[in-house]
């Protein structure tokens, strides 16, 4: 997931195989403009592996003028520099992290926030097996949450209760957007309590309790058909019926255009 | 002995939404039989368990949260002798003071006049970004 600002600054949200085609895209040199021109943030919320995989094929990264900047989950027990080289090394990857000519610098969240451009991330640990933030983006346009792997829900009786003690209440808080985890329905969810995945119904519900004004779908179940998410949305929505928030299906290279707080949608490309 | 009132000044010194290794300890001590109390970097009571309520004579629904000077004093810890225990000698401010697990062996009058003889561990709630996040009381009489 690819964020950019009118300023040209460019965060990518976490790195599976989608920042290849990504990377493809970007011309070096020109990725930004403004005198961010050589300069990526890549922003990620947890070292699993569907978070992770595209980032050794990820070409800015080859590239000896470009300054990638990996923000990730701090740890006491390793730096994220080890943790990450455990896939950027072989056997599980030809090249070495340390081997990339990239300019590439690490940094531990939630320790540091991030300034770039107009943004302004912040970060928090939220409830996902390991350890794992949630990302929130600031700008005069508009606040962005992304809780891509989020189970806020994990033992608590009364969700949505008490939002000091919901995690990633403080991310997601009015935010104009919230991209949010939504892999199972409430029924499929019953089977995977403590997996760190959210039902829609309860992304639903905590977008209404965070004040979020759009919510975003994502993270769904890897079996999910098209038609098949669509339908599932349907059934959640008219359950609750005048709800002031919006929804949609996060998609393969839909867009989102957020300006003085006003969001538009984009559709859903069609798939040759 | 005095009940604290509940939403005492404990309430707005509140974060407004604990970190998650403090809900995620909330949520684990709720399931438990061994009676834990936690408490935040300050030292200000959010939670204890069932069990607890058990060992300290009230239930955590009527005293709610309590600042640390409150709770420090209103279960009355004293030795074997009967001397009072100072606050800054409770394993769990010993925890979060000194940020490392301390012991103690305690009596202490619980809100339903009935004393106890306790032995008490104290540890400091540590998060990956080594951040100080408060402290965990675990707790049980001694037979």
């Amino acid at each position: 997931m690819e964020v950019r600002c009118d300023s040209g600054a460019l965060l990518v949200l976490d790195a599976g195989t989608g920042i290849r085609r990504l990377g493809a895209a970007l011309k070096s040199g020109s990725p930004c403009e403004n005198g961010l021109a050589n300069r990526i943030d890549i922003l990620l919320t947890h070292l699993h592996m569907d978070h992770i995989q595209g980032l050794g094929f990820f070409t800015p990264l080859y590239d000896s003028e470009m300054e990638i900047h990996i923000w990730g989950p701090a740890s006491t027990a390793r730096p994220l520099r080890q943790r990450l080289s455990r896939y950027l090394s072989p056997p599980l990857f030809p090249v070495h992290l340390r081997s990339l000519p990239s300019r590439i610098l690490l940094h531990d969240v939630p320790r540091e926030d991030l300034t770039v451009g107009n943004f302004h991330v912040t970060s928090a640990f939220v409830c996902h097996p390991g350890a794992t933030v949630g990302f929130r983006i600031e700008s005069p346009d508009g606040v962005i949450a992304y809780l891509p792997d989020h189970e806020p829900a994990l033992g608590v009786a009364d969700f949505p209760g008490d939002p000091n003690w919901t995690s990633g209440y403080s991310l997601a808080h009015g935010a104009d957007i919230l991209i949010h985890d939504a892999q199972y329905t409430a029924k499929e969810y019953a089977s995977h309590v403590g997996w760190g995945h959210s039902s829609i119904d309860q992304v639903l519900a905590f977008a209404e309790m965070s004040g979020a004004k759009h919510v975003v779908l994502f993270h769904h179940d890897p079996v999910r058909e098209d038609l098949e998410l669509e339908q599932i949305l349907a059934e959640a929505l008219a359950k609750r019926d005048g709800s002031a928030v919006t929804v949609s299906v996060a998609a393969e290279e839909r867009s989102y255009r957020l300006e003085k707080g006003r969001l538009t949608v984009g559709p859903v490309p069609t798939v040759a | 002995m005095t009940i604290p009132e509940r939403n005492s000044e404990a309430e707005p010194r509140l974060n407004p939404q604990m970190a998650i290794e403090l809900i995620l300890g909330r949520q684990l001590i709720s399931y438990l039989g061994v009676p834990m109390f936690l408490v935040d970097p300050r030292g200000d009571l959010l939670y204890y368990n069932e069990a607890a309520e058990a060992v300290l004579g009230i239930r955590f629904e009527e005293t709610g949260r309590m600042l640390r000077e409150e709770w420090s004093h209103v279960f009355s810890p004293t030795d074997a002798d009967g001397n009072p225990i100072e606050p800054e000698d409770l394993p769990l401010v010993i925890a979060l003071e000194q940020g490392r697990p301390a012991w103690s062996e305690m009596y202490i009058h619980g809100l339903d006049e009935s004393t106890r003889h306790i032995e008490v561990i104290g540890i400091p709630i540590i998060g990956l970004a080594g951040k100080h996040l408060g402290g965990l009381a675990i707790f049980w009489e001694v037979e």
